[in-house]
């Protein structure tokens, strides 16, 4: 009969011993996944900014005599004509060139067609940097370049702009209107007779190099003009994000400004009707993130996105649909 | 007149009497043995089929003894009137110093008559006598009867009071050899046996010859000598042998650990001759398995609501509330305790060495897994810690497995055994499907803890 108590204890820890499960998640505060925060200025080194140097594409070159000048011929039916001795220094030089001839481009380089809060309709840009002896050199003040390219169709309206990477926006960038355009016309019409036929676009006289471009400024027909506000999940900052309003029917992209008090992206002055389309590239980590919304812009209109995950050429591909 | 000349004018009367059987006493016979082997037979089946319905047909068996019991009792004779008791043993009661044996039918064989004998002018019951044929061969004392009337549920035990009551008649009538019929009629009262009741008793041939019968069928060895129920609980030690992607092998054998299982259930079982056992079930097993995981880089989504003010043109503000999903990367740790939960059918045959107070046993069978449920998480091939139902991973049914035990038991009185039983569960088959990863068994060793009781 002693037994039955024994046998009671060791029944009794059989079924008592239950174990508690445990699910623990460490959030890991150096990963940037984790930072949520948003900042009022962005910095040079910030992810953000990350994106334009990846997605950028390399610049076209070809080598010239800066004594005696040279007209270079570049892809995409661009041709450069660099006068001679235009440069502080003669010798051997090199000419790099990119053209940003997209609504794609402008974004892929951060380069969005606004001076100051204004929007620029754009006929394409070009940044051109001649080096000699692995240096800059800048033209002389009575020299000017001329640059001729191809487009769908002529503006009259186009000036020229030049890009002013000193002041204080959120890209750092800004489109200034050229001083030349009081005594002469920058940016006119050109054409070419060919064995099949005529060819046109535009013929800019540029007296600096770096970044140029062929605008105007946008009107909008005096439409009423509103807010645009766009709204992203918490993981997405003005650090990591860039958002972009890109209007459908005029080459003209402006970048969002991100408000770190009430996180989200607005663009000011936005044409009540237009249709736009919001596009969001983030890069966190290693990994880059894309979203567009197509929107008729109402008033004080918010539109959210959603950004996923995808690769670098994803991201490109699309962009180079706009 | 001395006992041989009492013995010799039965003889004389009786020598050449030989008493008719009925016609139908052999068919009946036939009947009654066909009976007991589908008797058997379907206890076997209720056995394994169901233990519940076994253990209600055992109670029903007892009830049936416990009537004869009180019927027996009932037929006791009053012992006021000069009646003794009746025995479904067909004793014979002597009070006599000697007993006087009758023999009214040459061919029967009262193998189980008993004699009890009285000391001559004695009011105790002195020792019974076991009657074979003709002349009293066998003594018993009366434990010795009590332990046959014991084993014979169809014989009543023979009180002592009984028979200390007859002795004063006994005393009285100085002659006591009193055949008891089944009707529990006195057959002999007196000292001298007179034609005619002698003539009454070999008309009684017919119930006397019954009566032989019974007492042979009671005398034979059953095929089922015990029925038990026995409850037991087993603390488990889980062996997972698991196959497959090496890789996956890895990362998977570095979060799972087995851990301590039990195992309890019910058996009803029966004692076949004097060693076999045959048992079959119902049991319950966990299988407990520690899943510790940790992933770097891990991530997780939160459910976060943003509110945001939203100050238009006019500096007009609005607060709107987005609702988003938060991903955070960091650490997970995660430790959960797995539990393969099975229901099982145990069908355990075995060997149990004879024994009054410690019994050895070897026990060998199968395991027929009824349903088996698995909760916790598992290794997804993403090396991806997920539910263990969510990809379907183990089998609801996991066959059969194959069971050997080693049992010891101890007896604690006269219905209840504790016995203790290491044993080995051996899977036959994977509890995994085929097409998964990875395959797994999980076979176990145990050590049963119980307690049996014997019907």
């Amino acid at each position: 009969m002693k037994r039955y108590p024994l046998f009671g204890i060791i029944t009794l820890i059989f079924f008592s011993c239950s174990k508690e499960n445990s699910n623990e998640f460490v959030t890991d505060p150096g990963n940037p996944y984790n930072d949520t925060t948003w900042v009022k200025t962005i910095a040079a080194n910030s992810p953000v900014n990350e994106i334009f140097q990846i997605l950028s594409s390399p610049s076209e070159d070809s080598s010239f005599d800066a004594t005696n000048g040279s007209l270079i011929n570049f892809s995409n039916n661009v041709e450069m004509t660099l006068p001679a001795n235009a440069f502080n220094a003669g010798g051997k030089a090199k000419a790099e060139v990119v053209f940003l001839k997209t609504k794609g481009d402008m974004i892929r380089f951060g380069k969005p067609t606004t001076s100051g809060d204004k929007f620029l309709i754009s006929g394409g840009a070009f940044h051109i940097n001649v080096s000699g002896n692995n240096q800059s050199l800048s033209l002389q003040n009575n020299k000017q370049i001329v640059i001729r390219y191809i487009t769908s169709h002529i503006d009259p309206q186009m000036t020229l702009f030049y890009g002013d990477t000193t002041v204080n926006s959120t890209d750092g960038f800004t489109w200034i209107a050229s001083p030349d355009t009081l005594n002469t016309k920058p940016v006119r019409g050109w054409y070419k007779r060919l064995d099949t036929g005529y060819i046109y676009g535009y013929e800019i006289l540029s007296k600096k190099c770096r970044w140029i471009n062929c605008d105007h400024y946008a009107d909008f027909n005096n439409l009423q003009r509103t807010k645009v506000f766009s709204t992203l999940p918490a993981n997405f900052t003005n650090k990591n994000t860039a958002v972009f309003l890109v209007f459908k029917d005029i080459f003209c992209v402006g970048r969002m400004i991100g408000d770190a008090d009430n996180h989200v992206f607005f663009t000011k002055d936005v044409p009540i009707g237009k249709e736009i389309i919001i596009v969001s590239v983030s890069k966190i980590g290693n990994d880059f993130y894309l979203d567009h919304q197509q929107a008729t812009v109402t008033d004080n209109i918010n539109v959210q996105l959603s950004p996923e995950k995808k690769t670098e050429q994803e991201v490109i591909d699309y962009l180079n649909t706009l | 007149m001395t006992e041989n000349q009492f013995d010799e004018f039965f003889r004389k009367k009786l020598g050449d009497y030989s008493s008719k059987v009925p016609e139908d006493m052999w068919q009946r016979i036939k009947q009654k043995k066909d009976r007991d082997r589908t008797f058997v037979i379907l206890l076997l089946l209720l056995l394994i089929i169901t233990g519940g319905a076994t253990s209600y047909f055992i109670f029903s068996s007892k009830e049936t003894a416990n009537a004869n019991l009180a019927l027996s009792q009932k037929r006791s004779v009053d012992n006021s009137g000069n009646k003794t008791l009746l025995n479904k043993k067909h004793e014979t009661i002597t009070t006599q110093k000697d007993s006087v044996n009758l023999d009214h039918n040459n061919n029967s064989v009262d193998v189980n008559a008993t004699t009890i004998k009285n000391g001559s002018n004695s009011e105790t019951v002195g020792e019974v006598k076991r009657i074979d044929n003709k002349s009293a061969v066998t003594s018993f004392s009366n434990q010795s009867k009590k332990e046959i009337a014991g084993r014979n549920s169809n014989v009543t035990n023979l009180s002592q009071q009984n028979v200390s009551a007859n002795n004063a008649d006994s005393l009285k009538s100085n002659f006591s050899n009193k055949y008891i019929n089944p009707d529990g009629e006195t057959a002999l009262k007196n000292a001298e046996l007179s034609p005619s009741t002698i003539q009454k008793d070999s008309l009684k041939k017919e119930k006397n010859n019954k009566q032989v019968y019974k007492v042979e069928k009671n005398n034979h060895s059953p095929i089922i000598n015990n029925i038990f129920i026995e409850a037991y609980a087993s603390p488990d030690i889980p062996v997972s042998r698991t196959s497959g992607n090496s890789a996956y092998l890895q990362h998977k054998d570095s979060t799972s650990n087995m851990q301590l299982s039990y195992t309890f259930g019910v058996r009803v079982g029966a004692l076949i001759g004097e060693h076999l056992v045959i048992k079959a079930g119902l049991q319950y097993s966990q299988v407990n398995e520690k899943f510790n995981y940790t992933k770097k880089n891990a991530t997780r989504a939160v459910p976060v609501v943003v509110q945001r003010t939203l100050p238009d043109a006019n500096g007009v503000e609005r607060t709107v509330l987005d609702t988003s999903t938060l991903i955070q990367v960091g650490s997970q740790y995660k430790l959960n305790y797995n539990h393969y939960k099975s229901f099982d059918l145990p069908l355990i045959i075995g060997y149990e060495t004879a024994g009054e107070r410690y019994k050895a046993s070897f026990n060998t069978g199968i395991i027929l897994n009824i349903k088996t449920t698995y909760k916790g998480d598992i290794l997804d091939s993403s090396l991806n810690a997920v539910d263990v139902n969510s990809k379907n991973f183990y089998k609801s049914n996991t066959g059969m497995s194959l069971y050997f035990g080693l049992g010891l038991s101890t007896k604690l009185n006269n219905n209840f055994q504790l016995f203790t039983e290491p044993y080995i569960r051996y899977r036959l088959s994977n509890m995994t499907h085929s097409n998964d990863a990875f395959t797994q068994k999980i076979n176990v060793g145990g050590l049963s803890f119980g307690l049996r009781y014997n019907f």
